[in-house]
């Protein structure tokens, strides 16, 4: 459903060259994870996605659509944006900020339908916070906000999901019932992309990892397969040593000390 | 939904009474009887008609749009710049405009021209904040907003300086008195100069009130969630620059409308665009109506518009502000 | 004070003292010009009465703040000032300042006879006060039978402003036989009404600052129903050595004018070039011409 080719950027003229020839793509019901140190291009390349920097080389196409000629709203109902975190000028309540996930379905100029408001139910429902509906958003911890920008993006019922570091600054309880979600929008058949700090997710969600390294892939595929102790130091320049539980799937990095 | 009937009736009824509120001695039946007879014809005694027609309504048309004028601005800045404490000066359209109305009344221009100079003076200061920000390359609205508040200063400064060469005995006092904002002098075809401009532009922005709903997330928010940014913006500063720089061509500098109107609206009820946007413009319309009221009814001299509005709004939001239970701002 | 004064500066409201100079045959000892928010084609008699004034230095700007080196460069015997705070800013350097105080209708012989004093010319002063008086005592006798509620009301005003400047003009008015509809107990310089405070007082005679504003009111549909428009009995104040209507050593000459255009069956006899011709001719020793006389009454300011 994302089919990136050859994307590249250069910030500015005589900039440095953030992203060079990327190729990726993500299928229906796929979870790919981004993996990298700081500065290797991941949060840039979300960005060229979803059309929040300009002048990036390359081809993006979203469902088969070159996303060049798609318009801002025709985008927002085929992409949905997790942010790691938001500030808003006022104090809207839950119910609100997940409503406003269906602007780019209902008119330019019109009022939300019955339809949109029970898409925003459904979606505080299946992220588990309807009980929070009426509560400012400004008044929740720091994990209640997290579901509710994935409830927005619920909302928006768009095809592919982007989460940028989903998990980060949240405690393990949250961290657990993030990954759950985004482990049933891959079921329910979207396309899932996100950043993230922690290897350990990728074998958690059973995902596709891409390790990004200075602006260029250095590999692709399947956790287990590519997430080796050796990749992972390499990857983030510095010593790291895995722990791997009885099913694959329970495999955490550490820095080692010495 | 009651809630706005509500203001709605209010607005009504306060706009009769305010036709019915005067100088001029007139029975509150004659006032009746000058609006029943132009609506369905008939002959009234020609001096009330005068003063009910081309003295009180257009004065009460103007106070209304100016009121719902600069809410509604004030409210669709407070979203594109999320910025809670902005208003509908904030890029230099009421100093641009007094600089305008300042030059022509040095020039002893008659009150059309005064008016047309103040609403280009609006226009160029807007447009200078807007260049600037080229020039500057900035892309996002916090440098516009830096940009403003030089224009603003810019004719401020031009404004003093124009004060400075007036002759004191009767121009300087024309632009001092035409600066503090007054509604004293309202005809009909200035009820109709600042209407149709509020009128139109307030439909503009009701009809993108959720896409201005959306601009309070911050600028890559607004984007993903599918607004087209760039031409928002522009639409959402001319509404507003056109709205402001009417009001202030007939209507001289009243401020405290735009910023704290909104924040009532909001108090009363909540953030849903659907409501907000009536509200804020009934409210606006409301508290502006009952202010000039008072302006030309409180003592036997008027009061400028201006300083009142600044004098009553200041100590009233300050007590809102302390009593409201909500937050209402992050 | 010097013993004998030839040369004077005049600062503040140029043209008003002036005009006590001249009515006193001593044009020639002012050293100063008119200022220019205060100078031009609109203050023909000025020049007239003072030959060369539009030669002398100026000695303020347009804020009326004298500029205190160029006073001490002209070193005049004496400065004319009406503003304490400009007399006190005088006397603090060592300059010579006759304070001049016009508060009262009456002020207007106490300052004519203040400089009488000082330019050793009482006789002329008391001539002066001598017509002042007599020219009221004419107006009053002839107006003094109507009682005060059949008197026509008069309204002088700014109408694009809608104030009414001068608190002078409520003692002319009343002088002339008229019924000022602002005079209300007002001790304020100006006073400012609204358009249903006009529409409510509904005067029948209106006197206006400018031949341009009387063309104003007639083309404002808002003062359709006024008494003085429908009459036609809208007029611009005279403009002489200084405007007729603020405080000035013509005022007998406002007075007459006004019980002219307010009881004009009652003054049918008057002739006021006659009595402008006479006034000029014995206090300011002029001889204007008929068109600047008819100048002078339409109250013009064009060249």
């Amino acid at each position: 459903m994302i089919r990136i080719k050859d994307l590249s950027f250069q910030r500015g003229t005589n900039g440095p060259q953030v992203l060079a020839g990327i190729d990726l793509s993500v299928a229906a019901g796929e979870i790919v994870c981004l993996l990298g140190p700081n500065g290797a291009g991941k949060s840039t390349l979300l960005n060229c996605l979803m059309r929040l920097l300009g002048g990036w080389q390359g081809r993006i196409a979203i469902t088969g659509q070159d996303i060049r000629a798609l318009s801002q709203r025709q985008l927002a109902r085929l992409i949905a944006f997790v942010p790691q975190s938001t500030r808003t000028a006022f104090a809207f309540d839950v119910e609100q900020m997940v409503l406003m996930g269906r602007t780019a379905r209902f008119g330019l100029m019109a009022s939300p339908r019955p339809a949109d408001r029970r898409a925003v139910h459904n979606a505080l429902a299946a992220a588990g916070i309807l009980h929070l509906h009426d509560h400012a958003f400004t008044e929740l911890s720091g994990g209640e906000q997290q579901l509710v920008l994935v409830a927005r993006a619920l909302a928006q019922d768009a095809p592919v999901i982007i989460l940028d570091e989903p998990a980060a600054s949240l405690d393990l309880g949250n961290q657990g019932k993030i990954l759950r979600l985004i482990r049933d929008l891959a079921r329910a058949g979207r396309a899932v992309l996100m950043t993230t700090h922690v290897p350990d997710h990728v074998f958690i969600l059973d995902g596709t990892a891409v390790l990004m390294k200075e602006g260029r892939v250095a590999a692709t595929g399947a956790a287990a397969d590519i997430c080796s102790e050796r990749a992972m130091t390499d990857l983030y320049g510095a010593p790291l040593r895995m722990i791997s539980g009885k099913e694959s799937r329970m495999t955490s990095y550490l820095p080692t000390l010495d | 939904m009651g809630r706005i009937a509500t203001l709605a009736a209010l607005l009504m009824v306060t706009a009769l009474t305010s036709i019915a509120l005067g100088h001029y001695p007139l029975p509150f039946g004659t006032v009746l009887d000058v609006l029943s007879a132009k609506i369905f014809g008939g002959d009234v005694q020609r001096t009330a008609e005068t003063v009910v027609m081309m003295v009180r309504l257009p004065r009460v048309i103007a106070a209304i749009s100016v009121g719902a004028g600069l809410a509604t601005a004030g409210a669709a800045y407070q979203a594109l710049f999320c910025n809670p404490m902005a208003s509908p000066a904030l890029l230099g359209v009421s100093a641009g405009a007094g600089f305008g109305a300042a030059v022509a009344l040095l020039l002893r221009q008659p009150p059309f021209i005064v008016q047309m100079a103040a609403f280009a003076g609006g226009l160029v200061a807007v447009g200078a904040s807007i260049w600037a920000n080229r020039m500057l390359g900035g892309r996002s609205v916090v440098t516009l907003v830096l940009c403003g508040m030089v224009m603003a200063a810019l004719f401020q400064a031009l404004i003093s300086v124009v004060k400075y060469v007036a002759d004191p005995v009767d121009v300087l006092a024309s632009i001092t008195f035409w600066l503090m904002g007054s509604l004293s002098k309202i005809s009909p075809a200035d009820a109709m100069a600042v209407g149709l401009p509020v009128l139109l532009c307030g439909a503009i922005l009701f009809a993108l009130r959720w896409q201005i709903h959306l601009l309070a997330l911050g600028e890559d928010q607004a984007i993903a969630l599918g607004v087209e940014i760039g031409r928002l913006r522009v639409v959402v500063i001319a509404c507003a620059t056109l709205i402001a720089a009417a009001t202030v061509s007939v209507g001289g500098i009243i401020g405290w409308v735009g910023l704290i109107i909104p924040h009532l609206a909001r108090m009363l009820v909540g953030l849903d665009p659907d409501r907000l946007f009536p509200a804020t413009a009934l409210l606006g319309a409301l508290y502006l109506l009952v202010v000039d009221d008072l302006a030309r009814s409180a003592g036997t001299v008027e009061v400028p518009l201006g300083i009142l509005t600044a004098l009553i709004g200041a100590p009233f939001f300050l007590v809102l502000l302390i009593r409201t239970r909500k937050a209402l701002w992050s | 004070m010097p013993d004998k004064v030839t040369r004077v500066a005049t600062v503040g409201p140029v043209p008003v003292i002036n005009s006590f100079v001249f009515a006193l045959g001593e044009a020639g000892s002012i050293v100063n010009g008119l200022p220019s928010n205060l100078g031009g084609s609109g203050w023909s008699v000025q020049y007239l009465a003072a030959p060369g004034l539009e030669k002398r230095p100026v000695l303020q700007g347009g804020q009326g703040d004298p500029s205190v080196e160029m006073i001490l460069a002209l070193a005049p015997d004496v400065v004319l000032s009406m503003d304490l705070r400009t007399v006190k800013a005088l006397e603090s350097v060592g300059i010579p300042v006759l304070y001049l105080s016009w508060r009262q209708p009456d002020d207007i012989k106490s300052v004519i006879r203040l400089l009488g004093n000082l330019y050793g010319k009482s006789d002329a002063a008391e001539s002066y006060c001598r017509y002042f008086d007599a020219t009221l005592a004419r107006v009053a006798a002839r107006t003094a039978s109507q009682p005060e509620s059949q008197r026509p009301r008069v309204l002088f005003a700014n109408l694009p402003r809608l104030t009414q400047p001068h608190l002078i003009a409520e003692w002319w008015i009343a002088m002339a036989g008229g019924r000022s509809v602002t005079s209300d107990d007002r001790t304020a310089e100006s006073l400012t009404f609204s358009l249903e405070q006009l529409l409510a007082w509904n005067p029948e005679i209106i006197i206006v600052g400018t031949p341009s504003e009387i063309a104003y009111a007639y083309a404002e549909p808002r003062f359709a129903d006024l008494k003085a428009v429908r009459d036609k009995r809208i007029y611009a104040i005279p403009r002489g050595a200084h405007v007729w209507g603020n405080r000035t050593v013509e005022q007998p000459l406002t007075v007459l004018w006004a019980a002219k255009i307010i009881h004009p069956e009652l003054f049918a006899d008057l002739v006021l070039e006659r009595e402008i011709s006479t006034f000029y001719a014995d206090f300011f020793r002029i001889s204007p011409d008929p068109k600047t006389v008819e100048k002078i009454l339409a109250g013009r300011v064009d060249p």
